[in-house]
């Protein structure tokens, strides 16, 4: 085996690899850096989740959560001030939700939302305005 | 927008007792509760709603099931059993040959799961964050072949943790969970009873024992595996290929692999592989903060692929196409490696080769990954690399660090970011 070969195609790979690298594209969501609207993001992944498990396909469960994002934005709450692991609970109800429960629901979000008193915490619609049981917030139209 | 002030409405007291009741799991491992000096953040209990934890118990099945002793009776016990050379000359000669295999396994941030502090001394700011979710598997197996016939047993532990945020106490963390894993990794059928899964903590002990015999064109083997039941494999050593399946019975998922090749084709030798295997939904968690197994078969991931091997004897082009859930690349990973890396097996004595071969293997490159919003992944490509050093050939000792390693994420697609180290050592006497 000649060195300077080697050395040719070490080169070589390694340009390949960082190549690749320069064009990756990828991001996983990251709780820890939303941070005031982690538990928000993660309502918008289970309820994915749960539709994925319950025949949605890949592709319907993708474009529930589109449209979880498409209707709704969520609310930044300050985990320093306020007792943040209550408002997980509607991640927590919402992938509780047996298939049967899953198909009544189905596209309708706001029912998906409905299932826990912390969900209109966390989301108001794109326009402003609060989900029932939500808090109309200043500045809000 | 406007954050939340200190005076902002708060949930319901209702909510906050049943959500600080379930959302938090009790069984938190103690490793991972060990306070470095001056850190009073280190009593952590994952959020048992998030989406990340309903991935954990998917994750802490899946190494069960792939790092067990099933997986290394397959790879580490009977394909040398079976590749050992039974000549005419020694037929019927009193001795026969022993096998040996050890494996272990260790992947580093599977998943960041989100957790609420429990200390009260933990400044507030420290509350909220999340840790990695750490799994590891080790299994230990023997083989006894005589003429046509043989004898073979497995055991393997495998489980899971969050780790500690500290790096050094991570590493100790996983050094320690591994040599006590090694003291009871061949006792699988009486520690089995202590088998657990309790939230992103999982302890699984395992063992396969069974019979081979050697048919000539094909060796049959006939098992019993703790954890499944009955094991079965037939394998061919002289075909320029193999199909393999395996069927859950008691989740229905099947996944089927082909592999075709190498072919010597003078200046590459090519070799084509395709694998389907169930793209599984996370199940429904439980008051008590156990998730369910979950859906089998929600969706399918579909990949075929092919692998240059042996460009001027030294470098490796893999490239793959998924099919299935979408449409994209799969693969594209250059090796670089030393004259023998990808020699096959010839005779099984892989460890005990008599000239101890050193291969050694780099590589980079990429995988793609679909959008999968259900397992919190927006898809697109991530960058993988590592190193491989063997001694002795493939069934030698093999020494394996990888940062985002292809299969682990074909396995795991949302363990995106993780480290793995894999540790093997066979051989045949």
């Amino acid at each position: 085996m000649r060195r300077t070969g080697f050395a040719g195609f070490a080169g070589s790979t390694l340009l390949l690899a960082l190549g690749f690298a320069a064009g990756c594209d990828y991001t996983r969501v990251d709780v820890a850096q939303q941070g005031p609207t982690a538990a928000c993001h993660d309502v918008a992944g289970v309820i994915a989740a749960r539709s994925f498990a319950c025949g949605a396909g890949h592709d319907g469960a993708n474009a529930r959560y589109d449209a979880f994002y498409a209707r709704y934005r969520c609310i930044e709450w300050d985990p320093i001030t306020t007792p943040y692991d209550e408002l997980w609970h509607c991640s927590f109800r919402v992938g509780q939700l047996d298939c049967e429960a899953v198909e009544a629901r189905g596209d309708d979000l706001d029912l998906w939302l409905a299932e826990s008193a912390a969900c209109p915490l966390l989301v108001e619609r794109i326009d402003g305005t609060p989900l029932p049981g939500g808090i109309a917030r200043e500045g809000s139209e | 927008m406007m954050r939340r002030a200190a005076s902002a409405p708060r949930p319901t007291a209702a909510i906050g007792l049943a959500a600080v009741v379930a959302l938090t799991l009790s069984a938190a491992p103690a490793l991972s509760q060990e306070p470095p000096a001056g850190n009073d953040c280190q009593n952590v209990n994952p959020i048992a709603g998030s989406l990340e934890y309903r991935l954990a118990a998917l994750a802490l099945r899946g190494n069960a099931q792939t790092y067990g002793a099933a997986a290394l009776t397959d790879r580490g016990l009977l394909s040398p059993m079976s590749r050992l050379e039974i000549s005419e000359e020694t037929r019927g000669d009193d001795e026969g040959s022993m096998v040996l295999a050890f494996s272990m396994n260790q992947t580093f941030g599977v998943l960041d799961v989100p957790t609420v502090e429990q200390n009260s001394g933990c400044p507030r700011e420290l509350k909220y964050s999340t840790r990695p979710l750490d799994m590891a598997g080790m299994s230990f197996g023997f083989g006894y072949r005589q003429d046509d016939w043989g004898l073979f047993y497995a055991g393997s532990v495998t489980y899971s943790f969050l780790a500690a945020d500290n790096g050094p106490l991570r590493g100790m963390i996983a050094g320690s969970a591994a040599i006590g894993a090694s003291y009871v990794v061949l006792l699988g059928p009486l520690i089995d009873s202590a088998n657990r899964e309790a939230g992103v903590v999982s302890f699984n002990a395992d063992y396969v024992v069974g019979a081979f015999y050697d048919f000539g064109p094909v060796a049959a083997a006939l098992g019993f595996v703790g954890s499944q039941g009955l094991y079965a494999r037939l394998g061919g050593v002289d075909i320029g290929g193999f199909v393999s399946g395996v069927f859950d019975a008691d989740t229905g998922v099947a996944t089927l692999d082909l592999e075709l090749g190498p072919y010597d084709l003078g200046p590459i030798s090519p070799r084509i592989w395709g694998t389907r295997k169930a793209i599984v939904a996370p199940g429904v968690t439980d008051a008590q903060g156990l998730t369910g197994r979950g859906t089998t078969e929600a969706a399918a991931w579909s990949v075929a692929g092919v692998e240059l091997q042996d460009i001027s004897g030294m470098l490796d082009l893999r490239f793959a196409w998924m099919f299935e859930p979408e449409m994209r690349y799969s693969e594209a990973i250059a090796t670089v490696h030393s004259a023998r890396y990808n020699a096959p097996i010839v005779d099984g004595k892989g460890l005990l080769d008599t000239d101890f071969p050193v291969d050694f293997a780099l590589f980079g490159g990429v995988v793609g990954l679909p959008q999968m919003r259900y397992y919190g992944l927006e898809g697109g490509a991530v960058f993988s690399a590592g190193g491989e050093v063997r001694v002795g050939g493939r069934a030698g000792i093999v020494l394996r660090a990888v940062y985002n390693d292809p299969a682990r994420l074909t396995l795991f697609p949302y363990s995106v970011g993780h480290f793995a180290i894999d540790y093997g050592l066979g051989g045949a006497f």
